[in-house]
């Protein structure tokens, strides 16, 4: 009983869950919205002047920064964004010189930090932008941990009202109709950051290649990386010579845990119903079985007691029966010899006396 | 307690056997002192026994320049390891010939592990011994090549043919020796009686029958150039001539020995007399370069030829096989108007015009355009697959090959020619081209133009037109080839006034077409921040100019201030 019951639950199990696979592959997919903007950075015009990071600055009010903006020494060490940062240009050595490179959020098409959020506190908007919402936020930090960029920084010094800082495309100013494009694509001279439809910008970008046979490397870095972002960045060196993880393939974080999570549902809820409920009958045929197991055992334990019972009361009966007869036998027998005593006596009297009437006998 | 003894015991136990074995037993590679990453020139990969069969181990790295120092020292020298044949050493080790891998191993081995062996007992620091097979056969040496191709230039082979040291082996009637040394070097291959000979008048490359691998006809070039060049030094070093090449691997391979032995050459040449040929070869100065002769019956549709002056060609290249890079003949042997087998099927067009071979006329004179001199402006310039069409006639002078309109009247046979014939008409067209540059006069020339309109930040930059101008006018100054593409005085201004009327006096304002970024309707036309950073940038950039930086704001506009 105990195998079956255990290969019930597996089935059970098993069937439930290739039902849920099937349901997800829909043949609806999603291609991110076809308004969304993006940024293309080109690796050959930057020339790490810094005028972006001083544009972030000032269009989103941060605060002012430990070296001015105009220090290029700053650049001999590779810098990450932090809190106050959201973006950085840092310099790596190229074949022929120095290239650069911006970093900042590269609002992913599915992003990483949207996925992982469990306050939704990232939201992918229409028009690209990946965009944070303090006044929701636990401070969990799960962003930070799955951003692959590790860009997302946290204001660590703030005790009471901590916030996730990292570029929003200057989607707030934008939307408000302050101005008309990111901060840092408005602040670079050679416009090594080129703002515009994503679909435009790939276009771009490949006329460029196309252009320039030669300068470029024939990879648009953000068209696929991560599900596709709406960073994009063309590049005279390497990617990984500019700091770029090229280990990073083309699925996108939620599409990486969407599989184990959609179990999740039927597991918590299914399975526990579904197999709750296998069990307790299970359970319930045991326990109707044990019970009718008892019911026989009684049965036949009062049955083998009545017999043993009417079997003794017969015995005792046979034994009383034989005991009377022996006594009878007994008192017969010893009537008898006591007659035959008698007769004896009386035999012998008789020959004695001829007529002893009086006095002895009796 | 018991147990922990036992391992105590046994633990120290392999300590002391590791020490014993480290220390004493020499248990480490021997190899390790090799691990040092500097590149040398000497490195020669031994690998013959690949064409012999399978490999069993990875080949071995050999240092060259560093035994034949060793053996100089032990008072030996290249015979200790070459055989000699005919009174030239061998180049290959301790053989004349391949001939089978169990063979040729042995001969390694033994003589290699041999010598080695001889000097370890003398007790001499030696290379590995029998049993460090990794020690050679080093699959992951760190040792990098620096070897570079010992380059055989005009001007190196110039000085070869002018010395005393290298005199002729042939001698004219009256027994006098002949004044060209070329057959010391130069020879043709008899395939019937395997015997090389000199055919006067057929000097060539000798890379047109040493390729790069040995084929059962010609050694390797390696083996050839080896055994050529380095038994002849060889010879005169020995005979106590000082003025002799090289002799060591970094002699020749080595870039600092090539640094040296360029100047030297430059040296020789600037030395020689005026109007000195660095290489005799009954060369023309001036020539037609024309298709082949037409099929017979066919009309010949093509341009008329190109005007060539050879003579300065010569100049400008570093040896023939630049240009001829199969053999010393006309292109159109072997570039035919339709194509052959020889020429790998590549058509005359092609090989002429296609821009990005090293070899054709147009690709050749692209590679100039990437020069820092004229980089500024042709780096912005858009790559062109094919030349454009107005500049047909700077080499085809007279333009399309005009066919006669009456029956039976004669085309100029061009392919028929006599070279003197050729040199002539040549002549005569050039006198039609202008191959001096030429830009606008001086008063055309604003000498200074204030840029103002985006002004925001910064002043207005005041930027010296006139001088930026004549310093590219300076840079052009010296070379006939940018005379030719630049005699219309409005190229020059071309690569910054570009999209607009060539040759026009007045240009468009910058703003006429570059206005507002990221416009949908024009996506590759930057805005005008951008168009006006990125010309003046991209220029700088291309040049390497250290003044302005591109990152130096204030050295072209000053700061606004607040």
């Amino acid at each position: 009983m105990k195998r079956r019951q255990f290969l019930g639950l597996l089935g059970a199990a098993g069937i439930t869950a290739t039902l849920g696979t099937t349901a997800q592959a829909s043949t609806k997919s999603f291609d991110g919205y076809p308004e969304a903007k993006g940024v293309l950075f080109d690796a050959t015009r930057c020339i790490g002047c810094r005028k972006c990071e001083a544009g972030c600055n000032k269009v989103n009010k941060l605060p002012a920064p430990d070296k001015p903006f105009d220090d290029l020494k700053v650049l001999d060490k590779e810098r990450r964004t932090d809190e106050k940062t959201y973006t950085v240009v840092n310099k790596y050595q190229g074949k022929n010189g120095p290239v650069f490179r911006k970093t900042q959020c590269n609002h992913c098409m599915e992003p990483a930090c949207a996925s992982v959020c469990f306050v939704q506190a990232f939201k992918k908007n229409p028009d690209g932008s990946v965009t944070y919402d303090a006044s929701v936020c636990v401070g969990c930090r799960y962003c930070m941990v799955a951003c692959p960029f590790s860009i997302p920084a946290y204001e660590y010094n703030d005790p009471l009202t901590p916030r996730v800082m990292k570029c929003t495309m200057c989607h707030d100013q934008i939307e408000k109709g302050e101005i008309t494009m990111p901060g840092c694509v408005n602040a670079c001279p050679k416009e090594a950051l080129t703002y515009g439809k994503r679909e435009d910008l790939l276009e771009i970008a490949r006329a460029r290649m196309l252009k320039n046979p030669g300068r470029y490397v024939q990879h648009i870095y953000g068209e696929k990386e991560m599900g596709g972002t709406n960073w994009l960045y063309i590049s005279g060196e390497s990617f990984s010579t500019i700091g770029m993880r090229e280990d990073l393939g083309n699925t996108s974080v939620p599409a990486m845990t969407a599989g184990p999570l959609s179990v999740v549902p039927m597991v918590a809820a299914l399975w526990p119903a579904l197999l709750g409920g296998v069990w307790a009958i299970n359970k319930r045929k045991e326990k109707v079985a044990e019970e009718e197991q008892k019911a026989a055992v009684k049965a036949a334990k009062a049955a083998t007691k009545a017999e043993a019972e009417a079997k003794l009361a017969k015995a005792m009966e046979n034994a009383e029966r034989d005991k009377t007869q022996a006594i009878e036998r007994e008192v017969k027998r010893a009537l008898e010899e006591a007659e035959n005593a008698r007769k004896e006596a009386e035999a012998a009297e008789n020959t004695d006396t001829p007529d002893d009437t009086e006095g002895k006998g009796a | 307690m018991e147990k922990g003894r036992v391992l105590l015991l046994s633990a120290g136990t392999l300590f002391v056997l590791a020490v014993v074995s480290i220390l004493s037993l020499e248990a480490q590679g021997v190899g390790e002192a090799q691990a040092n990453a500097a590149a040398r020139a000497d490195v020669v990969k031994i690998d013959t026994m690949k064409t012999l069969g399978a490999l069993e181990l990875p080949p071995v790295t050999f240092l060259h320049d560093k035994h034949t120092a060793a053996l100089e020292k032990a008072g030996k020298d290249c015979k200790a390891c070459h055989l000699e044949k005919d009174g030239q050493l061998v180049v290959k080790f301790k053989r004349e010939k391949d001939t089978t891998q169990a063979e040729v191993k042995a001969i390694y081995h033994e003589n290699c592990i041999g010598c080695h062996a001889t000097m370890a007992k003398k007790g001499e620091k030696t290379g590995p011994q029998d049993g460090d097979c990794r020690s050679c056969h080093d699959a992951k040496s760190k040792i990098v090549s620096a070897k570079q191709p010992a380059g055989f230039t005009n001007a190196l082979h110039f000085r070869h043919t002018e010395t005393k040291e290298i005199p002729s082996g042939l001698k004219s009637e009256n027994g006098e020796v002949a004044k060209d040394n070329c057959d010391r070097c130069h020879h043709e291959f008899n395939k019937e009686t395997k015997k090389t000979f000199y055919a006067k008048g057929k000097e060539g490359s000798c890379r047109v029958c040493h390729l790069e691998k040995s084929s059962k006809e010609s050694r390797s070039m390696a083996e050839a150039s080896h055994a050529a060049c380095v038994n002849c030094h060889r010879s005169l070093a020995l005979k106590g001539v000082k003025a002799t090449g090289p002799v060591q691997c970094a002699g020749c391979h080595s870039k600092e020995a090539q640094e040296k032995i360029a100047l030297k050459n430059n040296d020789v040449v600037a030395k020689a007399p005026e109007g000195t040929k660095l290489i005799r070869r009954n060369q023309p100065e001036l020539t037609l370069m024309s298709i082949e002769k037409p099929v017979e019956g066919m009309k010949p549709l093509a341009m008329s030829p190109a005007v060539f002056n050879h003579k300065l060609h010569e100049k400008n290249v570093e040896s023939c096989r630049t240009c001829h890079h199969k053999g010393i003949q006309a292109c159109n042997k072997c570039h035919t108007a339709a194509g052959s087998k020889e020429g790998g099927y590549v058509q005359l067009e092609q090989a002429m015009h296609r821009a990005t071979a090293k070899q054709s006329c147009i690709g050749c004179h692209n590679q100039k355009k990437s020069e820092a001199k004229c980089a500024g402006c042709h780096d912005m310039i858009k790559a062109r697959k094919t030349p454009a069409t107005a500049e047909c006639k700077k080499c085809h002078i007279q333009g399309k090959l005009v066919v006669p309109a009456e029956p039976g009247g004669q085309m100029p046979a061009y392919w028929n020619m006599k070279p003197e014939e050729k040199a002539a008409a040549a002549a005569t067209l050039l006198k039609d081209r202008a191959d001096k540059a030429d830009v606008f006069s001086t008063e055309d020339i604003p000498e200074k133009v204030t840029i103002k309109g985006l002004s925001n930040e910064y002043e207005a930059s005041e930027m010296p037109h006139r001088k930026i101008v004549m310093k590219l006018v300076e840079n052009i100054k010296d070379s006939k080839m940018s005379g030719v593409f630049h005699s219309d005085p409005g190229t020059l201004c071309q690569a910054c006034h570009h999209h607009g009327q060539p040759g026009a006096k007045k240009p468009p304002k910058c703003a006429n077409c570059h206005g507002k970024p990221f416009d949908e309707k024009e996506p590759n036309r930057p805005g005008l921040k951008a168009a006006y950073h990125g010309q003046c940038m991209g220029c700088h950039k291309a040049m390497a100019l250290k003044k302005p930086l591109n990152t130096d704001c204030v050295g072209c506009h000053k700061e606004k201030k607040k």
